[in-house]
Order: structure tokens, then sequence, then C-alpha cells
């Protein structure tokens, strides 16, 4: 038999191949080369002819060959597969927008919130709620606001009766909660609060707070900071920086006010932070051990730190958000923002 | 409180920055609010424009000769629009810093040499004025140091105090934290007394007849005074701190109020009738015109102090008019008191009056310094407007107010701060604040605490004072896990976050409104109760709690519809309150969460039109919500509600849920809302307790199932329950599920009829059933149905 040149196989194929545009002429190129009795099939057959030392030489010819075969094959089909695809729906205007679904958005206010929730959820805190009208005794006296002093004028006060009122903080749930259960007590207390103030940009009458209370045999100081900057951690990222500041509140002693480094300008001082580098976050203290006894707890064998803040202001420094009506102005414009 | 460093300096010597300062009082709690800094604007000189032409390369821009008295005039660059030649200015010589570490250098603007520069206000801190460039007097003369003409070098404190703090309503008090923080001396100012061989009390007597409200009552005289201007020491460190100057002997009070925060009254002796000063309580009706030349009806029980015939003072608060020093006064009584905080803050409260003395003495001022304060402010007097200090103190003090003693207990200052805190740290912190130990054992130290410290009272509040001086920042923080107190992930606050995150699935944005409303909007919640009522409310459209979480919801979609938002879902989680005599707090608090769906419920795209909401669209999400929820059979019955155009109850095994409802014609014109609204309000209570339950497992069939629709002709009146019930009720356990997929009215059938489709689902969990058993099953439902509704069969 006289072998076929390699070569002009490989020319004839890459002619064959060029016209083969659609995919049955393609299959028909298979068939002719790769096929059971194609081409290389026939080589193959034709090999088993020829003298020993001269099979490894041609062997790897045909081999060489097939492989040329193989990969201009599938290329093409690929080729002319997607093309075919494509065009087997011409007016397919795939451009065209999706449906859209409709879907909520959780009020800032809640996520903010949700985000505390969770991080005094890991560190063991649960959550307790009380009632928005409250007494005298447990929104003041109970708290140590001594009558008749300036104390309760850091609170404008919506009276309901001459003894009740719209509670001024969600302090009064403390007493609540102590007076229901014995220590230890590890609560974060969410909800409503009312104060006497005009709305404006950075004042609102109705507004949310947190707080917290943790008593406890043997809690100082050094615990609060410890709970207080892991919190502080948490919500605005390892980086930022807490200070703590001496401070006043009645129901608290020794009391402290709690700042962050600002978020917005990261401490170097910009309009948001007055040029100090610092945010308010958050007032705590030691309980006083007035409170503790009023909700006969022996200040000698408890103690315990409490701290609280303004959800809607931490949202306000968490968001960039400067003007706390946005809150309650109900606007989607603003609410789809979240 | 504004504090002057220079004045500040009297009393303690301070090598930090005002900055330094300022970080250190706030954190040592007393808020600094604001901080000018001082500048005497060393290079700043008196200049005039001898020359103003256009700069050649810049619109804006001047170019002047100025004349500072040097030999050459400088060439000056300037932007204001109202430089011209001819006027006098403040030029900012080369060299000089202005605020913001601004240095003035020799520069090139625009190609042209600028060699200092014209000054406006703002850039020299005289207002905020950055209008222009400041133009002075003609007469100012060329060459006067900035300084000459305004005192500026003082840097201002602002301190926003707490209200335990009434000693640090002063120069000295602010400087003896100073010291404490910095462990610095502090200077008290001598006093050198004068006083003449008349003695005071042969002259005058006081008589105190409301002692709780006056527990001390002090006097001195001093005849023959000249009153004058003050000296202008006197009177700049006065308006530094914002207090206008009014004459020699009234700055002398307030400068010593300022000092040592003790408030000092001086009457013109020659207008008091007798010789005894009375201090009583006002009777009912008592009236009297103050220094603001206004008759005010005092308030019973408010502490007067009279001559023999009436009125002279309000005691803490003000003097009157009848009593006031004036240019023409040569004799003086000068007042130095101690009122009841509480009486004051009361009477001051009622007066509508809150004077700087009146401050002070709500808070508490030191009733034991009353002596020095009187010494220290005659001193003043004699020096500035002469006159002769009769001798001694007439001093009416009935009973000693003592200092308060309290046991520090050692080891309790290192577990309340939690850190160890050395002894002599301790100490040196305690004599700072003047706290005096009387005597101490190994475990305590025994203290006498100032009376000018109402504040503390007990161990704990001197621990607070020791942490406060050592800086909270210095404490280190301590680190340790906690385990959880309780063992439950299911608490109400993850079901309410899944509460509210299901309606969140189905389109709705939460919404937190103004929970207090006025009476007109509180009474479309269609509520028959009366409102819970704030008695001082911050405005009349806030004066009614909720009742309902319904009308502002309303007034959100009327807010977002006005603003071209065609399709509204929103939803709130919140607490209604209803009056209730039962409850401690005269009130009943409910949470509620509510939603309301208006105009499209898909707003239309390419692919398919838009549909307007209506009340199956709401119905559909309480229905899905529920028995996401676990609510198994839930029905919704017809009540009646006026503010609703039909309103409905939703209620499983008997116990209400809530209701669905589409608001009134006349409620949505309430709030200019043409479109129709669809609301309901869930018991989250009630919920919860669903939620609580545990999902129990069913598994699912390996058979097939078989399907049947049945179509039912009907009167058109009936309500299709009826014919579900029948359908629920087929005695069958084979029946797995089945829902009504059309209802047709029209062609073929009688005006009168409908008919109603039921797609039905049979199948076991044990076998594959037999066509013939179903067909059985429906036969009996389709006879039941024929029997009691007259429903036959459509074909």
């Amino acid at each position: 038999m006289i072998l076929p040149n390699i070569e002009n196989l490989r020319t004839e194929f890459d002619s064959d191949l060029k016209n083969s545009t659609e995919s049955a002429s393609i299959e028909a190129l298979r068939i002719k080369y790769l096929g059971r009795k194609g081409v290389i099939a026939s080589l193959m057959e034709a090999m088993k002819d020829l003298p020993n030392e001269e099979k490894p030489l041609f062997g790897k010819s045909v081999n060489d060959l097939k492989k040329y075969f193989t990969i201009k094959y599938d290329a093409a089909l690929m080729e002319t597969n997607s093309e075919e695809q494509s065009s087997s729906l011409p007016d397919f205007d795939y451009t065209l927008p999706g449906v859209e679904i409709p879907l909520g958005r959780k009020h800032p206010l809640t996520r903010v919130w949700e985000d505390m929730l969770n991080i005094f959820n890991r560190m063991g805190f649960e959550v307790v709620r009380g009632p928005e009208v409250e007494t005298e005794y447990y929104n003041f006296s109970a708290l140590n606001f001594p009558d008749n002093h300036p104390a309760r004028d850091m609170q404008d006060t919506l009276y309901i009766t001459d003894d009740t009122m719209l509670r001024t903080h969600t302090s009064p749930v403390q007493i609540r909660t102590m007076l229901s259960s014995t220590p230890p007590v590890r609560v974060i207390i969410p909800g409503r609060v009312y104060r006497n103030e005009a709305i404006s940009a950075r004042s609102y009458c109705v507004f949310n707070q947190i707080e917290g209370l943790y008593i406890d045999k043997g809690i100082s100081l050094a615990d609060l900071k410890g709970t207080l900057i892991s919190f502080a951690k948490q919500l605005f990222g390892s980086n930022v920086k807490t200070r703590f500041r001496a401070s006043y509140f009645p129901f608290t002693e020794p009391s402290a006010e709690m700042d962050v480094s600002c978020i917005i300008c990261d401490g170097e001082g910009c309009r948001v932070c007055k040029h100090t580098g610092w945010l308010e976050l958050l007032g705590a203290g030691m309980v006083d051990p007035n409170v503790l006894r009023n909700v006969d707890y022996d200040p000698e064998v408890y103690s315990g730190f409490a701290w609280g803040l303004g959800i809607e202001r931490t949202t306000m420094m968490r968001y960039g958000i400067n003007d706390i009506r946005f809150f309650y102005d109900s606007d989607l414009r603003f609410l789809e923002q979240f | 409180m504004k504090i002057s460093l220079n004045w500040l300096s009297e009393y303690i010597n301070i090598s930090k920055s005002p900055e330094e300062i300022s970080e250190l009082l706030t954190m040592a709690g007393l808020e600094v609010s604001s901080l000018k800094i001082g500048n005497a604007f060393e290079g700043v000189v008196v200049g005039e424009v001898k020359e103003c032409v256009k700069h050649p390369n810049a619109d804006k821009l001047s170019l002047c000769k100025v004349d500072i008295g040097t030999k050459e005039e400088l060439s000056i660059v300037c932007g204001a629009s109202n430089v011209k030649a001819g006027i006098k200015v403040f030029v900012a010589t080369v060299g000089t810093i202005l605020p913001g570490n601004f240095k003035i250098k020799k520069a090139k603007i625009r190609g042209e040499e600028s060699r200092g520069m014209i000054c406006s206000e703002k850039e020299l801190q005289l207002s905020d004025s950055h209008e222009g460039i400041l133009e002075l007097p003609e007469e100012s003369k060329i060459g006067r140091p900035f300084s000459d003409l305004y005192d500026t070098s003082d840097t201002l404190i602002e301190l926003d105090l707490t209200p335990n703090r009434p000693d640090a309503m002063s120069h000295f008090g602010v400087a003896r934290d100073l010291s404490a923080i910095l462990n610095l001396d502090l200077r008290k100012p001598s006093i050198k007394l004068n006083e003449s061989n008349v003695d005071a009390s042969s002259e005058y007597s006081v008589e105190i007849e409301d002692k709780v409200g006056c527990p001390r009552f002090a006097v001195r005289i001093i005849k023959n005074v000249k009153i004058s201007k003050s000296p202008d020491w006197l009177r700049k460190s006065l308006e530094s701190v914002g207090i206008r100057s009014i004459s020699n002997v009234v700055d002398a009070s307030n400068y010593v109020l300022m000092e040592f925060g003790h408030p000092i009254h001086t009457f013109d002796m020659d207008k008091l009738s007798g010789n005894k000063i009375i201090v009583r309580s006002s009777t009912k009706g008592e009236k009297v015109i103050t220094l603001d030349g206004i008759e005010q009806k005092l308030p019973i029980d408010t502490v007067l102090v009279c001559d023999d015939e009436k009125p002279v003072g309000i005691g803490g608060i003000m003097g009157l008019q009848n009593s006031e020093v004036s240019d023409n006064t040569t004799n003086l009584l000068i007042e130095c008191a101690y009122f009841d905080p509480g009486k004051i803050r009361k009477s001051s409260k009622q007066l509508g009056s809150y004077t700087e003395a009146s401050k002070r003495f709500e808070r508490g001022c030191d009733p034991n310094d009353i002596q020095f304060v009187l010494d220290r402010v005659c001193s003043l007097i004699v020096e500035i407007a002469g006159g002769e200090l009769l001798n001694g103190i007439i001093d009416a003090y009935p009973s000693m107010i003592e200092k308060v003693k309290i046991q520090l207990r050692r080891k309790r200052i290192n577990s309340v701060i939690g850190m160890e805190v050395p002894e002599t740290t301790v100490k040196n912190i305690l004599n700072r604040l003047e706290f005096k130990i009387k005597s101490e054992n190994k475990d305590f130290i025994e203290l006498l605490i100032p009376t000018f410290r109402p504040d503390v009272e007990r161990e704990i509040d001197v621990i607070e004072e020791v942490a406060r001086i050592i800086g909270y920042d210095n404490i280190p923080p301590s680190e340790h896990a906690l385990i959880p107190l309780s063992t439950s992930l299911d608490s109400n606050e993850s079901k309410n976050i899944k509460l509210k995150d299901m309606l969140i699935g189905f389109g709705f944005n939460e919404i937190y409104t103004n929970s207090l409303m006025p009476y007109d909007l509180w009474k479309i919640s269609g509520d028959d109760n009366k409102p819970v009522k704030v008695i001082n409310p911050v405005s009349m459209d806030m004066e009614c709690l909720r009742s309902s979480l319904m009308p502002r919801m309303l007034e959100a979609v009327s807010y977002n519809f006005n603003r071209q938002r065609n399709s509204i879902r929103l939803f709130e989680d919140g607490i209604v309150i209803i009056p209730d005599d039962k409850s401690e707090t005269g009130a009943n608090e409910t949470h509620k969460i509510a939603a309301v769906i208006a105009g499209e419920i898909n707003s239309g795209n390419w692919l398919s039109e838009s549909r307007s909401a209506d009340y199956f669209s709401l119905k559909g999400v309480v229905e899905t919500y529920l028995k996401t929820i676990g609510f198994s059979t839930v029905t919704f019955t017809l009540s009646s509600n006026h503010s609703y155009h039909n309103c409905f109850t939703v209620i499983c095994d008997k116990t209400k849920l809530g209701f669905i409802g589409e608001i009134s014609q006349s409620v949505l014109k309430a709030f200019d809302l043409e479109i129709p609204v669809y609301y309901f309000e869930l018991d989250v209570d009630s919920l919860y307790t669903q939620m609580s339950k545990d999902i129990s497992f069913l598994e699912p069939s390996k058979y097939p199932s078989i399907i049947r629709d049945l179509s039912f002709i009907v009167d058109d009146s009936l309500q299709s329950e009826k014919l579900t019930a029948i359908i629920e009720g087929a005695k069958t356990d084979l029946l797995k599920s089945y829902k009504i997929t059309s209802v047709y009215k029209g062609s073929p059938l009688k005006t009168n009829e409908k008919s109603i489709t039921y797609h039905l689902i049979f199948s076991s969990l044990e076998r594959t059933l037999e066509e013939q058993e179903i067909d059985k099953i429906c036969a009996s439902i389709i006879n039941v149905a024929s029997d009691s509704l007259n429903a036959n069969l459509r074909v």
C-alpha cells in the first residue's frame, strides 16, 4: 500500500473545515476524518502492514494528525453551536430589565437596634421591656432623683397626671427588673422615651433608648469599661478609639460618659464632631447604692453598672444622617436607602 | 459658666496649653462646650492705605501701598472689596501668627509681591464678620500695635456643668479641681481688712423668721463710699466672662460671685427703713416690684428679705428696686446668706426667674464661707470705692451646718474602681480637694467633707472623686466572658425580628411614627375609649397617645402618595396605649404590628400591567402571614367600626388576633387620599404565643395523588365559606388540600348565579388511591352541597 502523504491530509482537512459552517457538515467532517471508518482509522489499519522499524515514526505522525483534527473539530463545533443557539430566538431582547420583585426595607433604627441586640446577646445580656407610661416612683424617686432638685431639669417631662408621666428614660425598667428578680442580673432594655422638647433637626420629643444593667458580686468600674469598650468596637469596628469622661447622673456613682473617635473623620476633627475628634456615644456609671437599696439589694454584697444610649443619635452617627426628623417622616425615599 | 484663664492664673500656675487644660476639665466631668483661645496678635499694627490700584493679573485683588510708620511703605495684595486709599486698617506684618497657626509670610500673589495682610474682624477674632477688612477710625495712630486697642490675649473656656457641682460655678472652684488633677498648689487671695472702731452691730441687726428657708444671713456695713466707674482690670475681668460692668460697688460683688461662687447683694442702706433686717416667708398674695420695674405676685412661702416696713429683696433670687444701689448711694449694707436649695428652686421656677444667684443657691452654696466672702467683697469695695468699713459682721446663723463625716474604706476604693490605687494618690487627691482627714486606721480613713461640696455625702461619692481625678481613662478595662443567664434562644425579641422580616419579605417598608398626636387625629382610630392625654403637651398637636397605629400610618401613606409614590406598602411595630384605671400607671399598653397597602400592588412593567390593591391583596398577606407563623384555621368575621368601610375581625381558635379592613371614605378624605387603603393590625403577644409552639413534622406521601376540579353553580349571594365548609366537612382523611381556582359570573349562567371552582388534591400515606373511591367522596360532597345549598355541579 502506498502511504498517503500526511501533510496532504492536513491540507485537505483544512479546506473541508473551511467549507463546513453548519452543524450537519461538521458532523460529516467528523465521520470522514475521525469516524470508525475515517481517515485516521484507516491509517491505523494500514500501520499493521508496515515493517516494525517504521511503525513508531508512522504511529507518531498519525497521532499528531489525530490530535490536530480533534482540536480543530471541537473548536468548529463549539462555534457553530453558539451561533445557532443565539440565532434560534432572533427576537429575544435579553437586555430588557428583569421583573422587579417588591421587597420591603427595615427601618434604620431597627437595623441599628438589631446590631446592638446581637452584640449584647453574645455578651450574655437578655432583653426586658417595660411600660411607656410610668409612675413618678419608677421614673424618678427610685432612681435617686431628689425631690425639688435641678437634676430633674435634665429631663423635661411630659405628665399624664400629677404622679404619672411618659417615661423620660428606659431606666425605670431597671427598677422593675431588679424588683422582680434576684442577682445576677444582665439585661438590656430598649424602648420609646419622651421628653418635653420642641421638634428640631437635633431633637425629637419621642425617641428610642437602650439601657443596660449588670448586677453581680464584685463588679467594678473596670468591668464597666471592658464591657462598653467591647460593645463600641463590635458596633463601629475594632479600630474605634474610646474615652471615658467623668459625668453626673443621679442613679449612678461614679458616673461617666463614653465618647468614641469620630466615625466620619477618624478622630482627625470635622464638622460632625465639632473638631474635637470625639462623638458622645453613651452615659454610664456604677449603680448608686441608694438605687440598690431601693430594690432591696445589699450594696455591700452586690454592685454593678448601667448605661444608656439613644438609638437615633447612634444611627445618625453611623450613617451620617443630619436630621433626626427623617426617622419619623416615613419618607420612602429615605427608608429605601437602608 | 465662662472661665477666663487669665483670671484662673490668680489662683494657680498652670504651664499647660489651653487645649490641654480644656481636655483635662472635660475628662474630669467639667465639660468644656467651647474654647476660645486667646491671641495678643503680636505683629498686627495700625496702617494707612496710601495707594490702592487693581491687581494687573486678577480682577478681584487690589495692590495697596500701606504706611505702618516704618521708613518704607509695604506693598500688600488685598482681596477685600472695601479696601480703598485713605482708610486706616489693621495690618498683620510678616511673621505674625493668626489663629489656626496661619503664619504671614512674604509672598508673591499672581506675580505681585505682598508683604503682609490687611485683616478682617474675623481674622482678629473680634467678631464672626468676614464681610471685608476692618476699617478703623480716622484718628487711629499709624504704627500702634493691635494690643493697645484690643485686649484679646485671654483664653475663655465655656463650661457645661452638671447640676451636682455648684462648687465649680466659680473660678476658684475650677482652679481647685485643676489643682487636684495636676497636683499643683492653690492660692487663696489674702484679705486685708481695715475696720473702723464703730461696731456694725450697734447700727443694725438681723432676725431670721424663716429658719428653714434661710439658715444663715450675714451683713456688713460700709459708709461713705463713692459710686463710680470700675477700674479697668475689674471691668475687663467681668466683661471677659460675659458680665456687664455697672458700677464699682456692683462690679465688686459680681467679681466675688464669679470668684467664689457665692452670691452677694448690696443694699443702699439709706433706702432701708429702720435698723433691722427680717428674713421671712411671703404671705398669700404678696406683691413686689423687681429690679426690672415689673410688679410680680409672689408665690406663697417665698423667702423675703425685709426692712421694718417692706420687702427689700427676694431671698437668693433678686433684689428689689426700692433698695437698689444707685449713683448717689453712700452707705451700703452688704448681704451674704445661705438659702435652702429646694426652696429657692421652687420659688425661682414659680417666678420664672433664673438668675446668677438662684442658679447657685438652688444647687447649693457653701453656708460656711460666708464670713470669708463678705470680708473679700468688703475689702475690694473699700479698695475701689473708699468708705468706712464698720467693725464686725452681723451674722444670724442659728444652727450651724456641720461638715459631713464619711468613713472611706481603703478596700472599697479598689473594689469599686477595679484597680489598686496607691494610698499616697488617694490622700493627695483628698487633700487637694480639701477633704480633711480627721482620723484613720488600717481599714478606713475618716473624712470631713467641706460644705462647698453638697454632692459628696457618702463613701461612694468620695470614691467617685478619686476615680474622677485619677481619670477614668487611666483605669484598665477588664475583659472576661459571660455565660448567658437564660438558655432559651427563642426570646420574644427574636420572634419580633421574624415578624418584621416576614412583612419585609412581602414588600412592606418599616416605618416609625410619632406616638403623640392631636385629638382630631386620635379620633380617626375609631376607638370608643378616651385617649390617654398629656397635661403639659409640647404642643396641642401632640396631646394624645396613640391607641392605634392607623392614624399616623395613613399620614405616611398620604405623605408618600403626594410625592408621586403610587405603590405603597408600610408597616409599623409598636405600643398602643389606652386608659385603664386598674393599672398602676393608669394606662394599658399593648404591642401591635400593623400594615397598610394602597395604590398599585405591582407598579406595572413591560411584561405585565399594573394591578390596584384590593381587599384580597391584603387578606392574602394576613392569611400567608398567619399560616407561616403557625395558625391553622383563621376566620374573618364581619365587625363594625365607623372608621372602616368594611372591617373584619381575625380569629383563630376563638382568640381575636386583630382586624383587617378598608379605610372609610370620610377618613381618607381627612388625609386627602383618593385611592382605597387597606389596613390590618394584629396583636403581637398573641402571635408570640403561637410562635412558641413547636412544629410537628408530617412525612410526605410516597404515593401519587389524585386531582379533581369541581365547579358548583350557586346563588350569587352565597358566601363561599359555606360551600368551603362542606368540602372541609367531607368525611375523609384523604383530602389533603384544596383551593378555589375560579369564581365566574355571566353567560351561560343566569344573572343571579355564579360558579365557584375548587381544585381538590387527594392522597394517602399508605397506598395508591383508586379512582373509584375518590369519585365516591366527590359524589358525597356534591350531594351535600346540592341538598343544603342548592349548589349544582356545573357540567
